[in-house]
């Protein structure tokens, strides 16, 4: 488990478009992940 | 993006939604908020802090208490009090059941998911998992947060009285 202050591991996940992304392409700037579900 | 894997839940142990991860510009996790709703004016102020700098590394669950910081890393989940073995089969059931589902195979996918929940019954996010392959008229074409409530209630108070299988048949 990820404690506070460790590296995110780098994950890819698809967007709605099908097109991969990865946590890394936000290295640089701030990332704030909304996590939610739509049930 | 879609987590279709459950690939932060697992990553970061979280068993209810929604949820906001603060990442700074290094990818080091700083701020962890279980329960998170940007309706909320305390939740407002956090990411306001964490764009302008000002955001402490903090932890936030629904347990804490109201206005604090936070609590202290590693008391938020349940499962932490499972072995390695154990927490690699509870994951590996959670990864099955999802294999299962996009096989088209649903209600053992639900059972895989179920076999986990016994072994952490705190995971919300898969409990809601089976009710919408066990219960899918409750989901489409409205949610019925209402009938989540109450079977909540009826799951919780079964599994007090029997486990969170239910009560076994015994055998004759």
């Amino acid at each position: 488990m990820t404690q506070l202050g460790a590296q995110v591991p780098d994950l890819s996940f698809p967007d709605l478009s099908g097109r991969t992304v990865r946590l890394s392409d936000f290295r640089g700037r701030k990332l704030l992940l909304f996590i939610w579900g739509s049930w | 993006m879609v987590d279709r894997e459950n690939a932060l839940g697992r990553l970061l142990d979280y068993k209810i939604i929604p949820n906001a991860l603060f990442v700074d510009e290094e990818g080091r996790l700083v701020g962890k908020w279980i329960g998170f709703a940007i309706d909320r004016p305390e939740c407002r102020e956090a990411v306001e802090a964490f764009g302008s700098g000002r955001l402490e590394p903090f932890e936030r669950t629904p347990d804490g208490p109201p206005g604090a910081p936070g609590v202290p890393p590693g008391q938020t989940s349940p499962s932490a009090g499972l072995s390695p073995l154990e927490r690699e089969l509870y994951e590996t059931r959670i990864r099955l059941g999802a294999e299962l589902l996009k096989a088209g195979r649903a209600e053992e996918a639900a059972a895989e998911w179920q076999k986990a929940l016994r072994m952490d019954p705190e995971n919300f996010v898969l409990r809601k998992q089976i009710w919408k392959v066990r219960f899918p008229e409750r989901f489409e074409p409205e949610i019925d947060y209402d009938w989540q409530k109450e079977q909540l209630a009826r799951e919780r108070a079964e599994e007090a009285a029997c486990g969170p299988d239910g009560c076994e048949i015994p055998e004759r």
